[in-house]
């Protein structure tokens, strides 16, 4: 088996060597469906990152009505305490809520400016922090039966904005699945003609194992290893082409998404993106491999 | 022991035209046997050849080879199966890009042969047909008596237990082709091979003075030891 192998891989070699013609068309068609899996995957691995930084901020901000009296405030607090997977509340008054405010847009003087006109803006509020968002649906149906001392409170507005950000990804998704679908079908007629041609070159030999008694592994082998050659190659530059992609975006996902560090997430996830594509480079090579030397095993 | 029992070979042309190549053949071929596959060409003589190596299917009837029936076997035991036979193809089938010596190691290797044995065996194979001063020249650089001797070099390569030649002397003359017979004669006693070879020459039947399995059409005419015939 061993030896099977060594010289499977010789082979392999020789006519790795002997098509680089081919085997150039094979890498280039292997790069881009290896680089779109790429874009699919770790659009998926985005997505996640992307819902679970808004979900982690999930927490609800509750602002009060003018009228509603901070000792009314306090009963409300201490009765939210005492729902399950709450883990702390905290009081910020209307004057705390504004001196937030500034400090967080102290750099902005139109804002401080637009602030010195129209005075104090803001009102006494209960920021809610939960262990887990699942404990946000307890709280905010509780708040409900206190909807006539509440102005607002601004979870629904997180909400939606996960429930859009959640769609945007399923459809981004959606759309590099079926186009990575469509070329590693159009790789795999690619992959089968490009084997196919190198093995018409090489029939002679085939024919000549075949009747001497060679395995079907014998003689598969050294066609398969070939084609796990360019794609090896070809998951190098797709990722390498990624990199660089990825590299060139990040001012703008910076500028779009500024707290989420966009390559960190590749970076922590290059493994598992290159266990994919190799996984997908090996199942492409080895059924066009097969159905392409399928019918010289026959004889 | 090779076993054709009520053998029928149809083949069937893309124009689907039915064309009978063998029709109703039966013989036996016991072990260590040189047997003459004679009759004119379109007889059938290749196509019991390829019987025997399981490149072709019967239409009906039964091929034996050591109590194996061939149609019957699968990929894995027919490949295992011809390892035991060398074939030394009408067109040489050389391998134009490899060498003499890689000409056959190639086959070895194939077949599971160590680098060790490979190293030993194949200057020995050459010595034998007469080939150990070609050893790394190119079958281009050959002359055609040289191309058959590697051919029948190759196909005792990894020592079968049958050989089969299909009209070994075709593309010769006659020095080259007493030379080639001789080979085979040696393969025969010194080996202790089977040897079946196809033929339509008068002169290699005269040679051998073996028995003779004669085909007509399709038919087996004559099966029996050899005597004067007119092919």
């Amino acid at each position: 088996m061993l030896l099977g192998l060594k010289r499977g891989i010789k082979y392999g070699l020789k006519i790795f060597k002997q098509n680089l013609d081919l085997g150039f068309i094979n890498l280039f068609v292997f790069s881009i469906t290896l680089f779109l899996c790429t874009a699919f995957f770790f659009s998926e691995k985005v997505g996640e990152v992307l819902i679970k930084n808004l979900k982690e901020k999930a927490d609800i901000s509750v602002y009060f009505k003018e009228e509603t009296p901070k000792e009314e405030i306090f009963k409300i607090k201490e009765e939210i305490l005492k729902i399950q997977g709450v883990e702390k509340v905290e009081f910020l008054s209307k004057d705390e809520n504004l001196e937030r405010f500034k400090k967080r847009h102290q750099k902005d003087s139109t804002i401080l400016e637009a602030l010195e006109t129209v005075g104090n803006p803001f009102f006494n509020s209960l920021s809610i922090y939960v262990k887990d968002s699942q404990n946000l649906e307890s709280v905010l149906e509780f708040l409900k039966t206190k909807e006539n001392l509440i102005q607002e409170e601004d979870y629904s507005e997180k909400k939606s904005t996960i429930d859009k950000i959640f769609n945007i990804s399923k459809n981004i998704q959606k759309g590099l699945l079926f186009t990575s679908l469509f070329f590693i079908f159009v790789s795999c007629l690619i992959v089968f003609f490009t084997v196919h041609l190198t093995i018409l070159s090489q029939k002679e030999e085939i024919t000549i194992q075949k009747l001497v008694g060679a395995s079907n592994f014998n003689i598969l082998f050294p066609f398969l290893f070939q084609e796990i050659l360019w794609a090896i190659l070809g998951i190098l530059i797709a990722i390498l082409g990624f990199t660089l992609t990825l590299k060139a975006l990040t001012p703008y996902s910076n500028f779009l998404l500024p707290e989420t560090q966009i390559f960190d997430i590749f970076k922590n996830n290059l493994l598992e993106l290159l266990g994919l594509n190799f996984l997908i480079a090996l199942i492409l090579a080895s059924f066009s491999t097969f159905f392409a030397i399928k019918r010289y095993l026959k004889i | 022991m090779i076993i054709f029992d009520k053998v029928t070979k149809v083949y069937i042309l893309k124009n689907k035209q039915r064309v009978l190549a063998l029709k109703n053949v039966s013989f036996r071929i016991e072990n260590k046997e040189l047997v003459l596959l004679v009759g004119k060409s379109g007889s059938g003589k290749t196509t019991v050849l390829k019987l025997i190596l399981g490149e072709e299917k019967p239409t009906s009837g039964r091929i034996l080879i050591d109590n194996q029936e061939i149609p019957k076997m699968k990929d894995g035991i027919l490949s295992k199966l011809r390892r035991k036979i060398g074939v030394v193809f009408q067109d040489y089938k050389l391998l134009s890009q490899r060498n003499v010596f890689e000409n056959i190691s190639f086959v070895m290797e194939m077949i599971g042969f160590s680098d060790k044995e490979i190293k030993k065996e194949v200057p020995e194979i050459l010595e034998i047909v007469g080939l150990e001063k070609k050893m790394y020249n190119f079958p281009d650089e050959l002359s055609q008596g040289e191309r058959q001797k590697l051919s029948i070099a190759r196909a005792i390569a990894h020592r079968p237990k049958i050989l089969l030649a299909d009209e070994p002397a075709g593309n010769l003359d006659t020095e080259n082709t007493l030379e080639i017979l001789r080979i085979f004669k040696r393969i025969n006693s010194e080996l202790e091979t089977t040897v079946i070879i196809a033929t339509h020459y008068r002169d290699v039947v005269n040679f051998f003075r073996s028995r003779i399995l004669n085909l007509k059409e399709g038919e087996l005419i004559y099966d029996g030891p050899y005597k004067k015939i007119i092919i």
